[in-house]
């Protein structure tokens, strides 16, 4: 026993108290299935404030309930049906999907150099690219958000700036569009796309082009035949990450589109907060989680796919 | 001798693409920032003029001050019960294998692909439903989940690369199981759990999908503040207020980082 | 200074079975060495004594007691890990004082004992250095010293010195030595290196696939080895199968493919006739003479493979008409008087005496 314990914690029962549970610990901690109980703290935890709250909210999209009265009825699937037949509904489904996948294949197409170049260099140069590229994400999408708003108004400077070279004749007019949601969309989510792009592509041996280019082949060449098939599983990561979160973004989308048209998590919010019908906004979330799911799935499964390609298992 | 080659060529282009993509990510944070020390009454670019008059107009925005405070609480607190928690999940699973891993491990990590949205909306109902009107609870409950993810990503990469047989050599040498976690185990995953503290701050305190939901007049976060003061507003004391918090979270971010090295902050 | 025990231990992982019903017992204040290749159940034995693994069956006992239940942490056993495994954010004399500092020292105890202690290794003079500050072999010596100083009960290591070169190992192997003498300690030590064993050790135990083969001292288990595989791993050996004709006067007849072969100590109780034996003699207890002479009551024909000139001795590498290999190591020094070298491609006969013949059950 340590007499630092014993100076600190005083009294001999504390003592006895840490003397009887590191019993209790150095027996358990010899047994092959101690780790399970370790593991119970925060899978209760999340269980009990995550995991639970969405079953409930699972169930809730499952039954009928009157915003009136607040009071809920029996099982029913009328909450999906009014979702997937009212074609205004589906055009939100449509509309959230639309702007995530042109978000997506924007900062692919954006991004993908930088992450070759981040994947390329080292040191200190690396240090400040890396620096650079991850601290937009220090900020709140809030102010990220607030900022485009300023820069995209009428008044703002981009206006200023298109005006004076004569691109456009009157003042920009793109705010409470959803360009103006796809272009605050493709800045914010940059970084997530082009970090697991670089991840990817620093695996790839660099002397696979330089034999490459000693072959005869030029720069694009190397390109589309050396680099980019190997860089598939962190193209296919970053474009899970950018997709599923750019489908799940409320901010952005209620900040610019000034309420001229909602995507699903706005539709939510407007459904939870304003019309306060929570088994509509319920079944609402589901159809997201579905979505975002389906995927999760989809890119995982092209990743693990292309990744067999680059383990050198390829069938011949 | 100077060799004009394509390859030289296509490094001066990548650098050059690299730097104008870096401009186009930091400029509209840069022009904000700017805006803030406006002379003007509006927000325009260039601003017109210098002067700091809207920093203490930014502070003075009706509970700006106490917002801080909640999203300061908030954030520290749910960074600590983050790590706490992330650390103890972390250890039970590195290095381990066993049935049902990669489920755990999934459950686990999932805040991170979720629809935070989703998971405000299902607090919200929850505590409802429990009757539960502690607001303050439900929000740092709200961000403990969300963060959680930051802090078992961090540890469990500390993990990889720890060495099980030193918990040997202390338990040998008389450590019990208590102090040889505290002896030995825990000041060289410091950096894993530290940085994982460091993302979990920072994601909390910039919360807005989950906190949206479960705020009351009494609690409203930073980011909900700003927003709803954004909405409104047109002169520059939201551009300085953007500009306090931007200050904030670099600080603090660098302040850790120097706390723990930089080869802790490669992990997001 | 404790005796250990292990009464009956056996540990399995799922269906593999690591150890099997071992019985060992170490006496006080001896240097055993645990002999035997990778994964036969050596490092396990270790660490059911140092109490990081319990036994699935049986019992561990420290003097007589039984430690089963008793966690590592109060065994007071002192580990040298073969990593050395030295705390890498704190100092080498944080490090060593570490054990002290567990049992509650005082601190200025703590200091001298840290400072004799690593006097006594030679590192007295990088206290405040880091692991990582240091070469391997400090690092095994702090190690050595941070075991040694909290005077443990007994003192385990597993195999410490793999990692360094031939030279460095050697001296290392004879300060433990040293220190085990001066200290006192009950020691035991894992290895998989056979000449090490045969060096430091008191008294080996050959184990293979969580089985003891034998426990002697180091001459026994070179000359007298138990079974087979101790023949093959401890030196090298020539070996023939064969068959037990008789059994009697002090002799065991076995008939081999080469003819008959005599072995002529007192024979393994459980041999009888019509038993499959193996049949050995180690090279340096046999000499070459030319074709069909015969000078020895046992021999068997051949042609020089090859012969590798080693200094002081002769490898020579014999080829049989049934294609059997055998190995013969000669004395240079005994060439003129009693003995002549070799060529390559010479037929001679390899020969033994029957005292020197080994006799196994197959």
């Amino acid at each position: 026993m340590s007499t630092s314990h014993s100076t600190l914690v005083g009294g001999s029962y504390a003592k006895r108290l840490y003397g009887a549970s590191s019993e209790i610990l150095s027996r358990l901690e010899r047994k092959s299935w101690a780790f399970i109980l370790l593991l119970l703290v925060p899978l209760t935890y999340l269980v009990l404030v995550y995991g639970l709250p969405i079953l409930i909210l699972i169930a809730r999209s499952l039954f009928s309930y009157n915003p009136v009265t607040g009071i809920t009825g029996g099982f029913t699937l009328n909450n999906y049906w009014h979702f997937l037949r009212d074609p205004a509904y589906l055009n939100v489904l449509w509309s959230s999907l639309r702007i995530g996948l042109l978000v997506t294949i924007l900062d692919l197409v954006i991004g993908y150099p930088v992450a070759y170049l981040l994947a390329r260099i080292s040191g200190t140069k690396k240090q400040i690219l890396m620096a650079c590229i991850v601290s937009p994400l220090l900020v709140s999408i809030v102010i990220r958000t607030f900022s485009w708003e300023v820069l995209l108004r009428g008044s703002g400077p981009v206006s200023h700036i298109l005006m004076a070279i004569q691109i456009i004749r009157e003042p920009l007019r793109v705010l409470n569009t959803e360009t103006a949601v796809i272009i605050a969309l493709v800045h914010v989510y940059l970084p997530f796309m082009i970090l697991p792009l670089a991840t990817v592509i620093e695996s790839i041996d660099p002397t696979l082009e330089l034999a490459a280019g000693s072959l005869g082949a030029n720069n694009l060449r190397r390109f589309i035949e050396v680099v980019f098939p190997l860089s598939i599983p962190g193209v296919a990561a970053g474009c899970m990450l950018v997709l599923t979160t750019s489908v799940s973004a409320y901010v952005t989308p209620a900040m610019l589109s000034g309420g001229t048209f909602l995507v699903m998590p706005t539709l939510v919010a407007q459904q939870m907060q304003v019309l306060v019908d929570w088994s509509f906004g319920s079944a609402i979330s589901v159809v997201l989680i579905v979505v975002v799911l389906t995927i999760v799935a989809l890119f995982s499964w092209w990743a693990e796919s292309a990744s067999k390609y680059r383990s050198g298992r390829v069938a011949k | 001798m100077k060799v004009f080659s394509s390859r030289r060529l296509g490094w001066t282009v990548l650098w050059g693409y690299g730097f104008l993509v870096v401009a186009y990510l930091l400029t509209p944070l840069i022009v904000l920032v700017t805006m803030a020390f406006s002379a003007g009454g509006t927000m325009t670019f260039p601003p017109k003029g210098f002067s700091l008059m809207w920093f203490p107009a930014a502070i003075s925005i009706n509970g700006l001050v106490g917002s801080f405070v909640v999203s300061l609480e908030l954030a520290l607190l749910s960074a600590f019960f983050s790590a706490v928690l992330g650390t103890i999940a972390a250890i039970a699973i590195a290095n381990r294998r066993f049935r049902g891993k990669s489920l755990v491990t999934a459950f686990f990590l999932s805040p991170l692909i979720f629809p935070t949205i989703v998971v405000g909306v299902a607090l919200l109902q929850y505590y409802r439903t429990l009757r539960y009107d502690n607001v303050f609870m439900t929000l740092l409950l709200g961000h403990i989940v969300v963060t959680i993810p930051y802090t078992i990503r961090t540890v469990t990469a500390s993990l990889e690369v720890f060495d099980y047989t030193l918990l040997d050599a202390a338990r040998v040498l008389g450590a019990d199981t208590l102090r040889t976690f505290r002896e030995v185990m825990l000041p060289i995953i410091k950096p894993g759990v530290f940085s994982g503290a460091v993302f979990a701050f920072l994601i909390s305190f910039d919360n807005y999908t989950v906190s949206m939901f479960l705020a009351d007049a009494k609690n409203i976060t930073l980011p909900i503040r700003i927003y709803n003061y954004a909405e409104a507003s047109i002169d520059p004391s939201v551009a300085a207020a953007a500009t306090i918090m931007i200050l904030v979270s670099v600080v603090l971010f660098v302040g850790m980082g120097r706390l723990i090295g930089v080869r802790g902050l490669s992990k997001i | 200074m404790t005796s250990i025990c292990l009464s009956g231990v056996s540990k399995s992982y799922g269906s593999f079975k690591a150890l099997r019903q071992v019985n060992l017992e170490v006496k006080n204040g001896e240097f055993l060495t645990l002999l035997g290749p990778s994964g036969c159940g050596k490092t396990t034995m270790l660490r059911l004594i140092a109490g990081l693994l319990e036994p699935t069956e049986g019992k561990v006992l420290f003097d007589g007691v039984v430690v089963n239940a008793l966690p590592p942490h109060k065994r007071n056993v002192g580990l040298v890990f073969q990593n050395y495994s030295l705390f890498p954010h704190m100092t080498v004399s944080q490090n060593v004082a570490f054990g002290l500092r567990m049992r509650g020292m005082d601190a200025t105890k703590i200091k001298a004992d840290v400072k004799d202690m690593l006097e006594m290794v030679q590192l007295g003079s990088a206290g405040d250095r880091y692991p990582s500050q240091l070469s391997g072999g400090q690092q095994q010596r702090v190690a050595l010293a941070r075991a040694l100083v909290i005077r443990p009960a007994v003192l385990l290591l597993d195999e410490p010195f793999g990692a360094l070169d031939k030279n460095l190992r050697e001296s290392m192997q004879l300060e433990v030595r040293q220190l085990q003498q001066t200290v006192k300690v009950t020691s035991i030590f894992v290895t998989h290196d056979q000449e090490e064993a045969l060096t430091i050790s008191d008294r080996i135990a050959v184990v293979n696939e969580g089985c003891l083969e034998q426990i002697d001292a180091p001459r026994s288990v070179y000359q007298s080895p138990a079974t087979g595989f101790v023949l093959r791993f401890v030196g090298a050996s020539n070996s023939f199968a064969g068959k037990v004709l008789s059994i009697g006067d002090g002799q065991i007849v076995v008939q081999t493919p080469y003819g008959r072969v005599v072995q002529g100590h007192s024979a393994p109780a459980e041999i009888a006739a019509g038993d499959s034996v193996v049949v050995a003699f180690r090279p340096e207890k046999g000499w070459l003479l030319p074709e069909g002479q015969a000078g020895a009551t046992n021999s068997c024909p051949g042609f020089v493979k090859g012969a590798i000139y080693l200094g002081s001795i002769t490898h020579y590498y014999i080829e049989s008409p049934e294609g059997q290999e055998m190995v013969v190591f000669q004395l240079n020094s005994s060439i003129g008087r009693a003995e002549r070298a070799y060529e390559t491609g010479e037929r001679v006969n390899v020969c033994w005496d029957a005292s020197n013949t080994l006799v196994f059950r197959n």
